[in-house]
């Protein structure tokens, strides 16, 4: 009797006991849901080799070749994948990838860290067939120096390189030699996708060579066909040195109407859909019944919204005006009303999870009183009692520019006016279309507007940012000039340390956030969906590894 | 002819590199990148792209090429512009033809059955029609189509791996209709406008006093002199047959001349702009030409030789 109740409590015990964990697994997958995230069972179980995997992408690249365009398309579709470098991030080591072998299997950097030494793999070939060689190497930078390539977004990192070449009698060996240390350098040369020379030395300007629009590389897929205005596909590279992928082909279907695009998700058309409104994202999903059938990704890559004022304009000269100015914002209610809330808050210049970023600086609260104190710190009062601050006899008027097509930026400079006029600062906005609005941004010609910075790599340098050698020609656009910021930016490029360098980067952190020459605003996260039969799949800033994903087979 | 072409292309040039904006801005890409462009290396690529020489000096050179049958190549990736046209210009046409063709098809007889009784049952439901037609937005009605299940597809011209006739047809299907309901309304209510006019004349009244069936004066008497008013809006039309159709192309995922111009612009891509807009010339020039020729076909008074026009 005894013995029968034990085993019958043993048994309501069990059942509990999977209650409860049913209970449990379907709390986490209602988190996941809500987060965007992917359960660890999305990277666990047998692969298995074979099928298409069909991906959404909203725009074409120009073209195919990372040589001659940045388009972010390229990078996604070509890096890692198609085109491969000595090195590459680690994309299991979130938020710092490290760099791990890739076509180099070890690398020396010299005691005065400015000769770098790559050893490359052995027994690799291109696409086509033609053997690997540190002379590909070699003759991919050699292209990105020559001035009638139209490579400059490349050529910078490059700016002090004195001399590379394949170490004398070894083909296998690369030495490179810089003129300064720059830590960016070495991960620039470790990063960068190798071409083929045999092509390259063909290649011309790039432009009008084959290779422009169907890329040779040495990545475990190879590219297959370019239908323009409808897709681009790429097939398994079975002769790849590593593990080969478990796909057979990768279709990138080109969709650039949103509402067609979801149409075309729930028919069914797409396993992997890149770049959902946030609308979509958060609700259509659900609401179509999609839910179950696809997972929810949301993830940040580095990049960051910011509102700048133009130092040069004399209302924004003074730090405490620039304080006033952040306070009159109520960010907190902007990203809940404009943004659903998806968007994460940041302070931070760097990639928000880096640990490049300090995060005991909080965006600072909505506090009108503040800024109105602040305000009349800095002189700027309404002397003359027509409504509008003023200081020397000038009115605190001032113009927002901004881009015409952004959506986020026709709701949030409205309620810009409306808060500054608050507080007795008249906002006028300005819309142009983009590219008038990168010239007017790249000469000065505003005194306040709002853009976004995007990086592909979580480490990057602020120098062409911050640094105020850059007012001129750089991405200095604010004319930011403190001496501090400037010295600590010098000193972390000359240190290839990375938690040194971090440490750095953080003190430069709070310096910006005291003088606020920004409003830093949100990080923006991708918001994709993916189909459940799609496994092995990992977000990551090195966008998706699509050598690791299979089909289930269910 | 060929003022028309130098005169739309002298234009669109000086428009398009006056125009504010840097397509060397674009290429230099304002992001935080590692390393950015310097205004030396902007200046090179200015002069890569011919972006540095005169407006007046640009056009001539422009004109040099394009006689040599030359337009150029992209500023946006590199490739000629001959051949970009080339891959957009029988996409729109696929569209552009038919979508005429049903136009006229399904508006001439409606105009005629409305003019035939006018402030009758029909005309009146007709005229509801039409204005209801030309006032829905078309971007609405696409998405509509797009979101109905109709079960048309409502992507691309080709299913994957497929080349077939109906395949091709049933892509078709949603796009020609939304490039079509509107000229159907407006050609309808040109031709029923046209054709009482000439109802009131007095040719008609003869015809009618002479016994002829009503059928007969309408379409044997009023119809053929209404369709000079319909030739002219042919002629003015015409043209439209090779710019495209941005927003129908946009929402179908149909690469033609709509979306290549329009992304041209927004990119300041000039050479793809200027090949786009010798195209209009020259589709200008044509349409012109076309609606002389047929003005003489339908009307004998118009003759296509000098000097022997009716005193």
């Amino acid at each position: 009797m005894t013995r029968a109740a034990c085993r019958l409590a043993i048994v309501l015990l069990a059942v509990a006991c999977t209650r409860g964990a049913a209970a449990a697994a379907s709390a986490d997958a209602e988190a996941d849901w809500r987060e965007g995230l992917l359960p660890a069972s999305v990277t666990q179980g047998e692969p298995s080799r074979g099928g298409t995997l069909v991906v959404r992408i909203d725009q074409e690249p120009p073209s195919l070749d990372g040589i001659t365009d940045s388009a972010l398309a390229i990078v996604w579709m070509l890096e890692r994948k198609v085109v491969e470098s000595m090195a590459r991030l680690d994309a299991k080591k979130h938020p710092d990838y490290p760099l791990e072998p890739a076509l180099a299997t070890s690398w020396e950097i010299s005691p005065d860290q400015l000769s770098f030494t790559f050893h490359l793999r052995r027994g690799v070939v291109w696409h086509d067939g033609a053997p690997f060689s540190g002379k590909d190497v070699v003759a991919t930078v050699k292209k990105i120096l020559d001035p009638g390539v139209r490579s400059l977004h490349l050529r910078n990192n490059f700016a002090d390189l004195a001399d590379i070449a394949t170490a004398p009698g070894d083909d296998f060996t690369v030495v490179a030699r810089y003129r300064k240390p720059y830590f960016l350098a070495f991960r620039a040369l470790a990063t960068l996708p190798i071409y083929p020379a045999h092509l390259l030395a063909q290649a011309g300007d790039m432009l009008h060579a084959k290779v422009h629009r169907a890329p040779v590389g040495t990545g475990p897929f190879r590219f297959e066909a370019w239908k323009s205005g409808d897709r681009i596909s790429f097939v398994r590279n079975e002769r790849y040195w590593g593990r080969k992928a478990w796909l057979e082909r990768v279709v990138y279907r080109v969709v650039a109407d949103p509402a067609v695009g979801f149409q075309l998700l729930k028919q069914g058309e797409f396993d992997l859909y890149l770049g959902l409104q946030p609308q979509q994202w958060l609700r259509d999903l659900e609401a179509t019944g999609l839910k179950g059938r696809v997972r929810r990704i949301r993830f940040f890559n580095p990049n960051y919204n910011w509102i700048g004022w133009n130092e040069e304009r004399g209302f924004f000269a003074d730090a405490r005006v620039r304080q006033a100015l952040n306070y009159a914002i109520d960010t907190e209610a902007v990203r809940k009303t404009f943004l659903f809330g998806l968007d994460r808050p940041t302070t931070c210049h760097f990639y928000l999870e880096s640990s490049a970023c300090d995060p005991s600086l909080a965006p600072r609260p909505y506090d009108p009183a503040r800024a109105a104190k602040l305000f009349d710190e800095a002189g700027w009062q309404d002397h003359d009692g027509d409504g509008i601050r003023d200081k020397d006899g000038v009115p605190f008027r001032f113009t927002f520019l901004m881009n015409a097509d952004s959506v986020f930026l026709a709701k949030l400079a409205p309620y810009l006016q409306q808060e500054l006029a608050k507080l007795g600062v008249a906002m006028e906005i300005r819309k142009v279309d983009w590219a008038l609005f990168t010239q007017l941004v790249g000469e000065h010609r505003f005194d306040a507007t709002s853009l976004r910075w995007g990086n592909s790599d979580v480490a990057q340098d602020p120098y062409e940012i911050w640094h105020s050698s850059q007012m001129k020609d750089g991405s200095n656009v604010v004319s930011f000039k403190d001496p501090r910021v400037d010295a600590l930016i010098e000193e972390a490029r000359a240190t290839l340390d990375d938690a040194r360098r971090n440490e750095l980067y953080r003190k430069m952190g709070r310096l910006l956030y005291d003088e606020a020459p920004y409003v830093f605003l949100y990080s923006r996260p991708s918001l994709d969906a993916v189909r459940e039969r799609v496994r092995g799949l990992r977000p990551s800033v090195a966008w998706y590894d699509l050598q690791d994903v299979w089909l289930s087979r269910k | 002819m060929t003022t028309t072409v130098l005169g739309v292309t002298l234009v669109a040039f000086v428009v398009a590199r006056a125009a504010p904006g840097d397509p060397v801005a674009l290429q230099g890409d304002l992001g935080l990148r590692a390393g950015s462009a310097s205004v030396q290396q902007l200046r090179e690529y200015r002069r890569l792209m011919g972006l540095d020489e005169p407006i007046l000096a640009g056009y001539l050179r422009w004109l040099w090429h394009l006689v040599r049958g030359d337009l150029g190549t992209s500023f946006r990736d590199g490739r000629p512009v001959l051949s970009l046209l080339g891959e957009a210009l029988p996409v729109t046409l696929l569209l552009s033809i038919p979508s005429l063709l049903i136009g006229y098809l399904l508006a001439v007889p409606a105009g005629i059955v409305s003019a035939a009784r006018p402030g009758g049952w029909l005309d009146r439901s007709l005229a509801t029609l039409a204005f209801l037609l030309h006032s829905l937005p078309l971007q609405w009605v696409a998405l509509v189509l797009v979101v109905w299940p109709a079960g048309f597809p409502i992507q691309g011209l080709h299913s994957e791996g497929t080349t077939s006739l109906p395949d091709l047809l049933a892509h078709l299907v949603l796009p020609l209709v939304c490039l079509s309901y509107g000229s159907v309304a407006v050609i309808s209510r040109f031709l029923r406008s046209s054709m009482l006019e000439q109802m009131r004349q007095d040719y008609v009244r003869t015809a009618r006093a002479k016994g002829l069936s009503e059928a007969a004066v309408i379409l044997r008497h009023a119809l053929p002199n209404s369709l000079l008013s319909l030739i002219t809006l042919f002629g003015l039309t015409f043209p439209a047959l090779a710019s495209g159709a941005v927003i129908v192309e946009r929402i179908f995922g149909l690469p033609g001349m709509g979306k290549l111009t329009f992304e041209a612009v927004l990119g300041r891509d000039v050479p793809v702009v200027m090949g786009a807009v010798a195209l209009g010339g020259v589709a200008t020039a044509l349409g012109t030409l076309i609606s002389d020729l047929l003005y003489a076909a339908a009307d004998p008074r118009i003759s296509l030789e000098e000097g022997r026009a009716p005193r």
